[in-house]
Parts: structure tokens; C-alpha cells; sequence
């Protein structure tokens, strides 16, 4: 564990104050930070009483504070694994973090199952789901909290969970054969680290990263500090975290099949004790792995295992907000006079360029980390594995797409509009036309 | 007089010119999913006939019987269930009748969804339950499938293939299938000839419990059923020949890399009619029991599958008659790379009483040594399958 607070990640911020827990590691905590810049001055107040409101994906409440709305996972839909074969631990808690008697931990359950998830209306599709959802829920904490995540996979697949962004100890990293063994079906996996530094974060599985990332494995980890210096700065009452990914539904739908034969076949050969390291196709070292080819080992990228047609690009054919494609995206909603802040984080592997109309907003953050200064754009890219946060002032009442200018991913199956495209919608107009429900132009 | 002319085979021939696309609807033209598959089985032989009365007879010739290309489209329909086409056409036994050609052993138009199946068209006749793992599917065949009481030819095909309209009802959460079937078999004259013209002749009931293919692991008994088939041959005052089957496969073990398999079939069929032997129509209307049965090794490394080896016996008796033949089969496959095979099997079969008399040898010997070459591409899979595992453990998504 590093008792070193995050100063470096905060440009925005004053110096971060040092506060100690009874452990007497130093955690970071944001100073309240008075700013002056040239943009404040053009800035009003948002409207008194304003209540600051989370939207989708839903929050995942801690455990030991139940809130069963937000923090119950859903139903299995289906097979589930709840225990280990024998002889493999049904729980695994690895060192490189405090004991549950030394830190106050924040404790949040993750679990993993297949779910048939909706994208819109006619367009379903078997996804790996956090707590049953697509993507999975957000969790939110403060700078320097300590949390610790129960991972459960209910599925006969294997994964981790990696904390994208987050300085936590590398044992902690959740990347297979690198950091740890990669989570069993029906094992439980515990991941404990102090939440830091502050900013838009994301979390996601790192097991054969390509499916199932994209397959639903991905959920916002939110870092809030004391006193925000942004939100000081952009009173903002409405926080919205949108998510973008893309799919290829065909790529998903036949890797999946194949992989889970791949693991039904595994976990036979594991009950016999016949599962060897090359079946796994995992090595001990890379000479290992040399020796293996010599004795007839073919490596799996030799026999072009991929189902179907073998495709080494994938063909992305729905694009997403928060799980969901337009016309099923939700509204992002503003009052006149009001500061709302949108995290965009891409869990996908495309590049999006999210273009707000009618309105400039401020780029406050990236990566997670604020920026020196603001950015006034209305166009903000937003690549792989990135995070970016804006602010946006309403001053402009109406009804105003917010969606990515690569049109290419507002499609649906190929069809224009759909995908990551949304609303920003002011509350309490009645303007003179509204919007409609458009799925072919 | 030559423009009207002109003019008129113009109109004639627009609709042909036409692209199939222009004469549908404005809506989008979808691609269908298209799966291209194939097997090109190519083998030496070398066959010893020996009986009483006849001189040892030895055959030697390459044979491409059984080679196939099999196309099929799919489409997503209007309530989201799949309708498509199949066309495929085979290489024929070197026996058959039209040598010379191939024959397009399926061509049928199908729908399904979740809980059922629809064919109607020309495919292979659902004259038996399970599979067996010699070379051909009809090096087996009068031990293997419910003969066609139509036909007096020695074409297999014309047992394999025929006409139908046939109907599965799945009940996927408890792996069962039930079928339903009319039959349009092929008739031929007393020469062997196929009729010009004939009816719907026959039909069929089957049920079973079958794990599929991605599952086969989930179940010790991959598969259990029993099946009825009519056929109304008309002859010598009987108007029905009936044919029942039962049989199913097990897993003997549950080891992916290690793989053993039992597999048993029997079939008792009434006949109807004299039973002469001296046809193949008088055979395929004999009183007769078949069963066969195999055992089914399959080696892997890696999960990836490297050789198998199997050993069928079959055996059938002719009720009525002092006539019965049996069949012993080791078959080796050794995989050169994926879709790639080395093939080699020897068949034994032995006939007795009347038979041996009719057919004019009693035993038989082939040892067939050869290459395989099989290959299945899918493109544009937008559908999935019925009996994926997603499909079939994590609710169906159509
Ligand atoms: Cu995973």
C-alpha cells in the first residue's frame, strides 16, 4: 500500500489535505478550492433548491447500507454456477491491502451472470451482466474511502475486474495471469483498495478483454471529492454519467457459444484433472511455452479458432448509451439557469466525438483528472479506455441532440438515426415543436 | 413482322433480366445468412466377393460416392421466426442409376423458430434415429434405415431421398422432439426405372429426447427415441408396410479429450407383399429386424480433435425366411487438419440361407482407404442457433 496521496491528479485543486484514519494511512482528500478564472465570471448561480440527481446506470449502494432498489441484483435468467468444482476456493482474497480490522471498508457485491439485455425494442441479446444489468451498476465514493467488492461469477466463463484508472495495489489489478488467477465459475473474488484518486473511472472485466468487455462487462466508478473544485466553480446540481460502447451483437452471440463450450469442455477436463496448461493455453514462462510448440502445441491464433467467419475486425453494428441505442437512450434533462456535469466514459473500442447542439460546454476533466483550465468546445472526443467530463449551462431553452459526429455509430443494424444519440432536454418549456420518436431518415 | 416479334421476346425475357431484388418491395434488401458446406470423400477400394457356385470375385475402384455441396440461406421473417432454402447436390454411389450425374439430393424450402420445424421439399428421409460412424451414411444402409418399398432399384439414394412435407415440435428445456412426417418416396417400375409420376406414399411419427451437439456433455444419454413409418406399397393385397425404430446414443464417458460413445438402433420392419429376396425391392418389403449398434472413440489434444475409431456390428434377420446377414465395420479417421481427414475402413459382411442364394456370394470384403476433405463457413450469421448453449441455458433470443 502507498500512503501517498493522489497531489499529482489535481491541477484544479489546492494541495490535498491530509486526513488520517485510525490505520494512520493517509488518505487524500480534496480542499475545497476557491477559483477565480475568466469563465466564472459569465457564470450564474443554478436555481436555489436544486437537488443533485444521479441518472442510469443505477447506483450501487454499499451493502451494509441496504437500499434494494439500487443495489439488488436481478434474477438470474438462467444457468447459473453458485460454487466452485471441488477443490478450488469459493472465496479468494488476495494480500496487498489493509484487513477488514484495520480499515473502515465501504463493501459494495458485484456478481456476474448471463442476462438477455434489450437494446431497443426488437434487438435483444445475451450479455455478461453485473448484478444482472447492462451496463453494470455505477458505484460511488469518496476520494480515500476504502472499498471492498465481493465479486461473484455466477457464469461458467472466466474474468476479474479491473479498476480502469484507479492507482489501487497491483494485486488489486484484476488482470489475468499477470496479477491473479482469473476468477473461477462459482468462485468469489475480493477486491479491496483505497478509491483514488478522485474523477470519472470505470471499471471492467480484463479477461479475453475484447468479448467480454464489450458484452456488458463495464460499469462507472465515480470518485467524488469533499469539495469538488469543479462543482465550486459550475454550481452543477444534475450529475449524469453516460457510458458509450459499441457492439458487434454477431461477434458477441458466436464467441460467447464458442467460448462457453470451450468452458463446459474445461471444467469436465478440470473435475478429471486432465486440464493441463496447454489446454489452457497458459505457460508458467515463456520458455515453457517455446517448448510446448516444439512438442506439437498448436497456439489457438494458429488454427484461426474464431467462430464463424474468422474475423480478425469486428463489424460494429449498434452503438450505446448506458446499455441502450436511440430512440431507447434516456433524455438528459436541464432547467434554464441550471449547471448539469455529463462523465462520458468509453467502455467501447471506437473513437466518439459527442457534439452538444445549441450550446458550448466546458471540458472540466479527462481521464478522471480535472483539467488546469477549462475548455470551451462543443465537440470532445472521446477515445477507448478514456474518460472526459463536461459541464453544460442552460441558457438556451429547447430540445437539443447530444449525440456522436462519427454519424456512422448513430445507426441501428446500419440504419439512421439510432445508436449514441440522445436529448438534452430542458424541463418546463413549451416550445413551439417537441420532439418525436424518428427511427428511419 | 420481325419488330413485333422482337418487341414480344423482349417482354418475355424482362422479367428473367430482371434482378430479384428490383421486383421486391422498396424495403431493404437483406442479405440472408448464408452457410456454404461440403465434403469431398474420395477413397480406394478394393472389394473380395466370395460364394458357392461363383468364383472369387475382386473389385478395385476410387470412389467418390457420397461427395456433397450443400447451401442454405436464412432469413429473419416478418414475427421475427427464420425462413429459408436449401440446395444441395451429391456425387451418387457408382451403383446408382444415374452415375453420370449428380443429384440434387436436397432442395427444400424450410421455417422455424424455437418451438418447431418446417420442411418441405426434397432432404433426406428421416428413416432412422441415430447416426452411425462408419464412412457413408449408406455403407450400413440396409441395416441402418427403413428401406423404401417403392423402389426396385439398387440406387441407395432412392432409400436416402425423397419428398416431404415434415414437422418438428421442440420442447428444447427437456431436449425433446417430436416428428411428424409425409413422404413422397421415390417409385420405381419393376426394372428399376423411376415412375414419372407418383403419389405421397408414406408417413411417420418419431419421438425422442436429443441433447444437441454443444450440450453433449450436459446429459450421460445424449439421446433416446422411437419412430413409426407407413409406407402404402399395395402389393399382393397388403396395402401398408410398417416400420418401427427405437434407439439412442450414451456417453460413456464424460471426458472431452477421451471420448467414448455407444450407439444402438433396431428396426423391425412388417414387410408386406411375397418377401423375394432376389430383388431389392423383394428385400425392402421383407419381414425383417435390424440392429446395429457401435462404439465410438474420439481423441482429442488440446480440445482440438485429432483422431477417432469406431467399430459398428449390425445384423438382420429376415423373418420369414432362412435368410439373415451381419455386418462387421472398424472404421479409422485420423485428422490431418482441421477438415482434413485420412481415412481407412474394412467391412465384413456375411449372408446366409436364401440370401446368400439370391444375392450369389456370401461373403464380402472392402477395405477402403482414402481422404476427406469437409469444411462449414457461415457469413453474415445474424440469426444464431435454435440449440445454442445461450439459446437453450440463458433463455431463447430471437
Ligand atoms: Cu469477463
Amino acid at each position: 500500500m502507498s500512503d501517498k496521496a493522489p497531489e499529482g491528479h489535481h491541477p484544479v485543486s489546492e494541495p490535498p489535505r491530509r486526513t488520517f484514519l485510525k490505520t494512520g494511512l493517509a488518505v487524500a482528500g480534496a480542499a475545497a478550492a476557491g477559483l477565480a478564472t475568466k469563465a466564472e465570471a459569465a457564470i450564474p448561480k443554478s436555481p436555489p433548491g436544486g437537488e443533485t440527481r444521479f441518472v442510469a446506470p443505477p447506483l450501487l449502494s454499499p451493502s451494509a447500507a441496504p437500499d434494494p432498489g439500487h443495489q439488488t441484483p436481478l434474477p438470474a435468467q438462467g444457468r447459473t454456477i453458485e460454487a466452485p468444482l471441488h477443490g478450488i476456493p469459493a472465496v479468494v482474497e488476495p494480500t496487498g491491502a489493509p484487513r477488514d480490522d484495520q480499515v473502515a471498508y465501504k463493501t459494495f457485491d458485484l456478481d456476474l451472470q448471463i442476462a438477455r439485455h434489450t437494446l431497443l425494442p426488437g434487438v435483444e441479446a445475451h450479455m455478461l451482466a453485473f448484478n444482472g444489468r447492462v451496463p453494470g451498476p455505477t458505484i460511488r465514493v469518496m476520494e480515500g474511502d476504502w472499498v471492498k467488492v465481493r465479486f461473484k461469477n455466477r457464469t461458467e466463463l472466466m474474468h476479474t475486474i479491473h479498476w480502469h484508472g484507479m492507482d489501487v495495489p497491483y494485486t488489486m489489478d484484476g488482470v489475468p495471469w499477470v496479477t491473479q488467477d482469473p476468477v473461477r465459475p462459482g468462485q468469489t473474488f475480493i477486491y479491496r483498495f483505497q478509491a483514488r484518486p478522485a474523477g470519472t473511472r470505470f471499471y471492467h472485466c480484463h479477461f479475453g478483454t475484447l468479448l467480454h468487455m464489450q458484452s456488458g462487462m463495464h460499469g462507472a466508478f465515480i470518485i467524488e471529492k469533499p469539495n469538488d473544485p469543479i462543482r465550486q466553480r459550475f454550481p452543477y446540481t444534475r450529475d449524469y454519467v453516460l457510458i458509450l460502447t459499441s457492439w458487434d451483437l454477431n461477434f458477441i452471440r458466436e464467441e460467447l457459444n464458442a467460448m462457453l463450450r470451450r468452458m463446459k469442455e474445461r471444467m469436465l477436463l478440470m473435475e478429471l484433472g486432465k486440464l493441463d496448461p496447454q489446454t489452457m493455453g497458459v505457460f508458467r514462462t515463456y520458455e515453457d511455452f517455446q517448448r510446448a510448440l516444439e512438442s506439437g502445441y498448436m497456439p489457438p491464433y494458429t488454427t484461426q479458432r474464431l467462430a464463424g467467419e474468422g474475423r480478425a475486425t469486428l463489424n460494429f453494428n449498434f452503438f450505446a448509451i448506458n446499455g441502450k441505442c436511440y430512440p431507447s437512450t434516456e433524455n438528459l434533462l436541464i432547467r434554464e439557469g441550471e449547471w448539469i456535469r455529463i462523465r462520458l466514459i468509453n467502455a467501447g473500442q471506437l473513437e466518439h466525438y459527442m457534439h452538444l447542439h445549441g450550446h458550448q460546454f466546458f471540458i472540466v476533466a479527462e481521464d478522471g483528472n480535472d483539467l488546469p483550465e477549462p475548455i470551451e468546445q462543443n465537440t470532445v472526443r472521446v477515445s477507448p479506455g478514456k474518460t472526459a467530463d463536461i459541464v453544460v449551462y442552460g441558457n438556451n431553452p429547447g430540445y437539443w441532440t447530444f449525440h456522436d459526429h462519427d454519424t456512422r455509430r448513430v445507426t441501428n443494424n446500419g440504419i439512421y438515426p439510432g445508436g449514441i444519440l440522445t436529448v438534452l432536454a430542458y424541463e418546463g418549456i413549451d416550445g413551439p415543436y417537441a420532439p418525436k420518436v424518428a427511427l428511419d431518415e | 413482322m420481325r419488330r413485333w416479334a422482337f418487341l414480344i421476346l423482349g417482354a418475355l425475357a424482362a422479367p428473367v433480366l430482371a434482378s430479384p431484388a428490383s421486383a421486391r418491395d422498396v424495403g431493404a434488401d437483406v442479405v440472408p445468412r448464408i452457410t456454404i458446406g461440403g465434403r469431398l470423400i474420395s477413397t480406394l477400394n478394393a472389394t473380395w466377393l466370395q460364394g458357392d457356385g461363383r468364383d472369387d470375385d475382386d473389385l478395385y475402384d476410387v470412389s467418390i460416392a457420397d461427395t456433397s455441396i450443400l447451401t442454405r440461406f436464412d432469413r429473419r421473417l416478418f414475427d421475427r421466426s427464420v425462413g429459408g432454402a436449401v440446395v444441395g447436390l451429391e456425387f451418387p454411389d457408382p451403383d446408382a442409376d444415374f452415375t453420370d450425374s449428380v443429384f440434387y439430393h436436397r432442395v427444400f424450402a424450410f421455417l422455424w423458430d424455437r418451438g418447431y420445424q418446417v420442411e418441405l421439399g426434397r432432404t433426406k428421409l428421416r428413416n432412422f434415429l441415430v447416426e452411425f460412424p462408419t464412412l457413408r451414411d449408406d455403407d450400413l444402409l440396409r441395416f441402418t434405415e427403413i428401406l423404401n418399398g417403392f423402389s426396385n432399384s439398387n440406387t441407395e439414394e432412392y432409400h436416402q431421398f425423397g419428398n416431404h412435407l415434415a414437422l418438428d415440435l421442440f420442447w428444447p428445456q427437456r431436449f425433446l422432439q417430436v416428428t411428424g412426417y409425409l413422404a413422397q418416396r421415390i417409385e420405381t417400375d419393376p426394372a428399376g426405372e423411376m415412375k414419372e409420376e407418383f403419389d405421397l406414399n408414406s408417413g411417420g411419427l418419431f419421438l425422442q429426447r436429443t441433447v444437441p451437439g454443444p450440450l453433449k456433455f450436459s446429459s450421460r444419454l445424449r439421446q433416446l427415441g422411437v419412430g413409426w413409418d407407413a409406407q402404402k406399397v399395395d402389393v399382393d393385397g397388403d396395402t401398408w408396410k410398417h416400420a418401427f425404430v427405437a434407439g439412442g446414443v450414451v456417453n460413456l464417458t464424460m471426458d472431452p479429450l477421451d471420448h467414448w460413445e455407444a450407439v444402438a438402433q433396431v428396426i423391425y420392419d412388417t414387410g408386406a407383399g411375397d418377401r423375394d429376396l432376389t430383388t431389392d425391392q423383394g428385400r425392402a418389403l421383407a419381414e425383417s429386424v435390424a440392429v446395429a449398434a457401435a462404439v465410438n472413440y474420439r481423441h482429442s489434444t488440446f480440445q482440438v480433435l485429432r483422431w477417432k475409431a469406431a467399430l459398428t456390428a449390425a445384423y438382420k434377420d429376415y423373418r420369414d425366411e432362412d435368410a439373415a446377414e451381419w455386418s462387421v465395420v472398424p472404421t479409422f479417421q485420423y485428422r490431418l487438419g482441421d477438415g482434413m481427414g485420412l481415412l481407412a475402413q474394412y467391412q465384413y459382411t456375411r449372408r446366409s440361407g436364401d440370401l446368400a442364394t439370391a444375392v450369389g456370394f456370401d461373403q464380402e470384403h472392402t477395405v477402403q482407404i482414402g481422404l476427406s476433405f469437409d469444411f462449414e463457413t457461415t457469413f453474415n450469421d445474424y440469426i444464431g442457433e435454435r440449440q445454442s448453449i445461450l439459446n437453450m441455458e440463458h433463455g431463447y433470443v430471437r
